[in-house]
């Protein structure tokens, strides 16, 4: 990263530190613990929407999941994305440099990436092409690809933030 | 070298961890057994082996309590497109989630089994999980299978799914206060 970058994340990190946010996370006791409770129920929320919506793509459960309104789930998924974006600035204000030196992070943001990209096919491209099929239809290759792939890398996602601590952020 | 000597040698060689004979004279319980056995040696001893098992055990609860809550919200009418006939496979997953978190959470509780074992948090925990498997069992006999044949959920149903949501998610809150309710054993 060049000098400018560097020092952006710099000031960044301070403004954060300096921030109400970081300085409730850490002076009341309960906050993160608080927090990790939000971040915790809302991705398994999270997970068991994605599921849904991923084992029909990949062809499950065809006869008794309809490919017409299974997108319907997605609100519930991206309400409880929200809450884990919430919670996980919360984390990251107190001390972003140290996220961003973590190796498990870094993974776990790429996987996050990925995985946002994964999202933006289902509703962009696939979302159109189901709608041209069947209620109970087989779905095509690249729907069960993105099905798959969805699983995959939400399961990198959770893989990442649990061994955040290994590399020394608890 | 007797086989189970063997398959101890070379559970831990592979964590990563040195091999060290069963020390007898330290047993007295079957707790201090649990911890010393070749899984619990390697889950609290190896370099990662105890956040490895931390997150199959995020991902199996992810899986049981997230299907669960979605079923319940199908209950409470918000899951548009779902036939009862899907439900019978869901909670298929459910349970396949249930496996991972129960088999790693006995690999954690074998890590640590004297502090969890006497931990009152640690007991909560395991109350509300099994009132939570009874819950969605009762659930599956009273709403999921009925549903099969009459339209109609009975009256009751909506309180048991807030109640099913209830008792999953206060696993998860107990789950998580416990590592702030009792020293941590790593990090």
């Amino acid at each position: 990263m060049n000098a400018a970058g560097v020092q952006s994340i710099v000031d960044l990190n301070s403004w954060l530190q300096a921030s109400a946010l970081s300085r409730f996370m850490l002076d009341w006791k309960w906050a993160w613990p608080i927090a990790e409770i939000l971040h915790y129920c809302a991705m398994s929320f999270m997970v068991g929407a994605v599921l849904l919506m991923d084992v029909r793509l990949m062809g499950f459960f065809r006869r008794t999941i309809s490919l017409h309104q299974i997108h319907s789930l997605t609100p519930w998924a991206l309400a409880a994305f929200l809450i884990n974006v919430l919670t996980g600035v919360a984390f990251l204000s107190t001390r972003l440099n140290a996220y961003l030196d973590n190796a498990a992070f870094e993974f776990k943001v790429i996987c996050l990436a990925l995985a946002g990209i994964n999202f933006l096919l289902f509703w962009f491209v696939v979302r159109a092409r189901l709608l041209s099929l069947p209620d109970d239809g087989e779905t095509d290759l690249f729907a069960k690809s993105v099905g798959c792939s969805s699983i995959v890398l939400w399961t990198l996602v959770l893989w990442g933030g649990r061994m955040i601590p290994v590399y020394g952020l608890g | 070298m007797s086989t189970v000597e063997w398959l101890r040698q070379g559970l831990m060689t592979s964590c990563g961890i040195e091999y060290q004979p069963v020390d007898a004279a330290s047993i007295t319980t079957t707790l201090d057994w649990m911890e010393q056995s070749a899984v619990g040696a390697c889950v609290s001893q190896s370099e990662s082996g105890y956040y490895v098992m931390l997150a199959f055990h995020a991902m199996g609860m992810a899986m049981i309590v997230g299907i669960v809550v979605m079923l319940d919200l199908w209950i409470l009418g918000l899951m548009r497109g779902i036939k009862p006939q899907a439900t019978a496979g869901l909670i298929r997953f459910a349970w396949y989630g249930l496996a991972i978190n129960a088999l790693s959470g006995l690999a954690l509780f074998f890590s640590e089994a004297n502090k969890a074992f006497y931990s009152v948090s640690f007991r909560i925990k395991i109350a509300l999980m099994l009132l939570g498997v009874v819950s969605t069992l009762v659930l599956n006999k009273t709403v999921f299978k009925p549903a099969l044949t009459s339209p109609q959920l009975p009256p009751r149903a909506r309180a048991q799914a807030w109640l099913s949501m209830a008792l999953w998610l206060s696993v998860i809150v107990v789950g998580r206060l416990m590592s702030y309710l009792t020293a941590p054993a790593a990090g």
